[in-house]
């Protein structure tokens, strides 16, 4: 499987996964998400946020699997697992303090 | 925004950009507001075509419907696009017309925004508005808008955007002239707006800017729209279905198969059509072009001026510039065509520039058809799905889901294919999927097929039909299988990571379907026609010269005379012995040593070099070269049972299955297509890839027959 480019500087890492509930979105369930931090390089990232997949934005998975579906700002968008895996995201009814 | 430019006096024709998202309604509010007049073009240097038009826009103040009072402006449809941030080749050059970058200076922008989903395209409007340049806002889809409870105010949208906001549909053609009004007064030289105050969002904003944008697009559509809120429900129950990986697939290869029996069938008559239509134009050319040359003095300017006037056609329909060489080229040609033969002459016109060009527009048909198809399953939007669908499998083999749609035209024909390909965002998918693309059975290799499925099973249907689905399946896994193998060796990479739109599903447009088949149509002429001219000239040539002595022609006709054979059967004789004799013969016969391994006789070799630009040719040389009459080429029959008399020295058939089987596994694999070469060249840029690309099919399929032969042979012996 291809990996994306990450973007793995240490302290955004840190302070995402401190976050107990926050997850990778290849590992969520249906629901909505706010998404935390997205972990590929300045390309990829420049193309996913166009699309509405950005830090503090809400996301709505709708099929899991490889490619998934979301709902992004009433757009439905597959995204392959390897985006999804660098993206985090905390379930809308389960944002840190602090990260809202 | 700044004030309008003023060109006082000036002939220069405003040029108007029409911008928007992919999936927006821009290409069907071109379609409905240019029509016929579309024409496909490009920027000098960038190989991205863009659609542009000249429209009558009535000036201001004037009844729309009296032309006298109108003035032209120039449509330009630029790609699709999400934001500025470009990575495709068509995005970049939207991106580049947006910001003014490219030498062509536009005037206004037409930003087409989606009413149905206002807060997504909003994003790229928010970019869009802040170059300084006269904007007005489409909003297209109005009257799905409506109907599904989504309420647009215009007023207030146009007031957060500061610039005038137009509700359209293209289906009904609702709003269209007031946009045209609308369009007259922004570009009207005394039209003077007070700047806007169109300061981006993002100013002073300390975070994701990204971000920012979106929420400046919620915060406009939450105070401009109402209603709709149920929407979608549609989409998602269809795509439980359509996009799941069982039952999505199979829904897939139906769709593929329904398209391709449309195709096959639908295009059977037309072509046929255009074959008698091309046949009938032969005779009269035939019948028009004088047994004897008149005096040089009338004969020499009028075949000059002639060839002239054809090398100025095909120039216009190629696109190309009167350079120096192309000058020379042309004259030199044109001189040579008014000194030759009058034979050579009749020849040259019938079986080189008149089956050259039949040989083009024989395929149009399927084309047509191919991308009416295409253009219905994007608009209902399916095709984001299947792309979706098949980025499961895609993957295995380093492509992207993307490159489905390249694939499924390469199966008409590899150059509206590889034209398709712009599409793939990453360059090292795009070059893969183009590099490969020509290993998918295309319309051409069919009557290839068609003969080696008869000679080798005869009476058999089945088998036959087994025989061409081997033909499709080996092409396809030859596909594949060197897609693989390129990602892992010169150009590796796993292919970049899916992220495309779902589009709502709708209901598609027949008028954008019909012109958006008469434009790719239009486009595969132009890059195919004139090289494919070229070449079919070209191999006349080889086919024809050094031509035999009269004595040898002479000691043909006897002998054959002595033999009691019919006045055709003498002609074929003849026709034999000067191919033969031909350049092309000779190749033939000096590539023995090349191709015996493989279970070519010498006959077979000539096939195989006339066929070199268009694989199609082989049919129609074998049947030359082994004598079966004027009808062979046509009549499959005829052929097929005089391919299958033909025998070795030592009595073995020379269409023995090993044989047989290996010319058609060379043919399915093998380049054999020059203006697919041409357009390789113009897609990647470089001469190189299209040079790698002859080589590895041609020493795959010389690899791949080489077993076939040596294999069989072995086994049958």
């Amino acid at each position: 499987m291809s990996q994306a480019p990450v973007d793995d500087s240490p302290t955004t890492l840190e302070a995402v996964e401190n976050c107990g509930r926050t997850i990778k979105l290849d590992q969520a369930d249906p629901g909505i998400y706010v998404v935390r931090h997205i972990g590929v390089d300045d390309e990829h990232a420049a193309r996913l946020k166009q699309f509405g997949i950005c830090e503090g934005r809400a996301i709505r998975v709708v099929t899991t699997g490889n490619p998934m579906i979301l709902v992004v700002q009433n757009t439905r968008v597959g995204l392959s697992r390897v985006f999804a895996s660098s993206i985090f995201a905390t379930k809308q009814d389960a944002v840190c303090e602090g990260q809202a | 925004m700044t004030p309008l430019p003023v060109v006082e006096g000036s002939p220069r024709v405003r040029r108007v950009l029409l911008v928007g998202n992919p999936n927006a309604g821009k290409t069907s509010l071109f379609n409905a507001l240019t029509g016929l007049r579309a024409k496909t073009a490009n920027y000098p240097g960038i190989t991205v075509d863009l659609r542009k038009a000249t429209i009558p826009l009535p000036r201001h103040g004037s009844p729309a419907a009296d032309p006298s009072s109108a003035t032209n402006v120039e449509l330009i449809d630029l790609p699709g696009l999400y934001g500025m941030e470009a990575t495709s080749p068509e995005e970049q050059l939207a991106a580049q017309s947006i910001r003014g970058d490219l030498e062509d200076e536009s005037d206004a922008t037409i930003l087409v925004l989606d009413a149905t989903n206002l807060a997504r395209n909003l994003f790229l409007a928010e970019e869009v508005l802040q170059y300084p340049r006269p904007a007005l806002i489409a909003l297209t889809m109005s009257d799905i808008a409506r109907q599904q409870g989504i309420m647009v105010d215009s007023q207030k949208l146009s007031k957060r955007l500061q610039c005038p906001v137009v509700a359209v549909s293209s289906r009904t053609g609702e709003g269209l002239n007031v946009l045209l009004d609308q369009l007259t007064t922004l570009l009207s030289e005394d039209h003077a707006p007070e700047p806007p105050l169109r300061q981006s969002c993002t100013v002073g904003c300390s975070g994701c800017t990204f971000a920012a944008r979106h929420n400046w697009a919620d915060d406009v559509t939450c105070e401009s729209v109402s209603g709709g809120e149920s929407q979608g429900e549609t989409a998602e129950r269809l795509d439980r279905w359509l996009t799941s990986p069982v039952i999505g697939t199979c829904a897939l290869v139906a769709v593929m198969m329904s398209v391709f029996f449309a195709i096959f069938s639908l295009a059977d008559i037309p072509m046929s059509l255009i074959e008698e239509g091309f046949g009938w134009i032969s005779g009269r050319v035939d019948s028009v072009i004088p047994e004897t040359r008149m005096t040089p003095w009338a004969w020499v300017p009028l075949v000059a001026g002639l060839a002239m006037s054809v090398f100025a056609l095909g120039y216009r329909v190629g696109e190309v510039s009167w350079s120096k060489t192309s000058t020379v080229i042309a004259v030199a040609v044109s001189v040579a065509t008014a000194l030759i033969p009058i034979d050579d002459f009749r020849s040259l016109v019938i079986d080189g520039v008149i089956g050259g060009i039949a040989g083009v527009v024989v395929f149009l048909p399927q084309i047509c058809i191919l991308f009416f198809f295409i253009a219905i399953l994007e608009d209902t939007g399916y095709l984001a799905r299947a792309a979706f669908v098949m980025e499961r499998w895609m993957r295995y083999v380093g492509l992207p889901g993307k490159a489905f749609v390249p694939m499924l035209s390469a199966h008409a024909c590899a150059i509206p294919g590889i034209m398709a390909t712009r599409t793939i965002e990453n360059w090292r998918d795009r070059l893969v999927t183009i590099l490969v693309l020509p290993l998918l059975t295309c319309s051409a290799r069919l009557p290839v097929y068609a003969m080696m499925s008869a000679l080798l099973f005869a009476g058999r249907p089945l088998y036959a039909a087994l025989t061409f689905a081997f033909a499709y399946a080996l092409g396809l896994a030859a596909a594949l299988g060197s897609a693989f193998v390129l990602k892992r060796t010169i150009l590796p990479g796993e292919a970049a990571p899916l992220v495309i739109e779902l589009p709502p599903y709708r209901i598609p447009s027949l008028r954008n379907a019909l012109l958006s088949s008469a434009d790719r149509a239009s486009a595969f002429l132009r890059t195919a026609g004139s090289v494919i001219l070229l070449i079919s000239v070209v191999l006349w040539a080889l086919a024809t010269y050094p031509k035999l002595s009269e004595t040898r022609q002479h000691e043909i006709v006897q002998a054959a005379s002595v033999t009691g054979a019919s006045d055709e059967a003498i002609e074929y004789a003849v026709a034999q012995q000067s191919l033969e004799n031909s350049f092309a013969g000779r190749i033939g016969k000096s590539l023995e040593p090349v191709f015996s391994p493989l279970g070519f006789d010498w006959k077979i070799n000539v096939g195989v070099v006339s066929s070199f630009a268009a694989r199609e040719v082989l049919v129609s040389t074998l049947s030359v070269i082994y004598g079966v009459g004027e009808e062979g080429g046509e009549d499959q029959a005829g052929l097929v049972e005089t391919l299958r008399r033909q025998t070795k020295s030592d009595g073995t058939p020379v269409f023995s299955t090993a044989t047989s089987l290996s010319l058609l596994v060379f043919y399915v694999l093998a380049m054999q297509c020059l203006p697919t070469q041409a357009v390789t060249r113009r897609e990647t840029g470089r001469w190189g890839w299209a040079i790698f690309q002859f080589a590895f099919m041609t020493l795959l399929a010389y690899g791949s027959a080489l077993l076939t032969f040596q294999v069989l042979s072995r086994m049958t012996a």
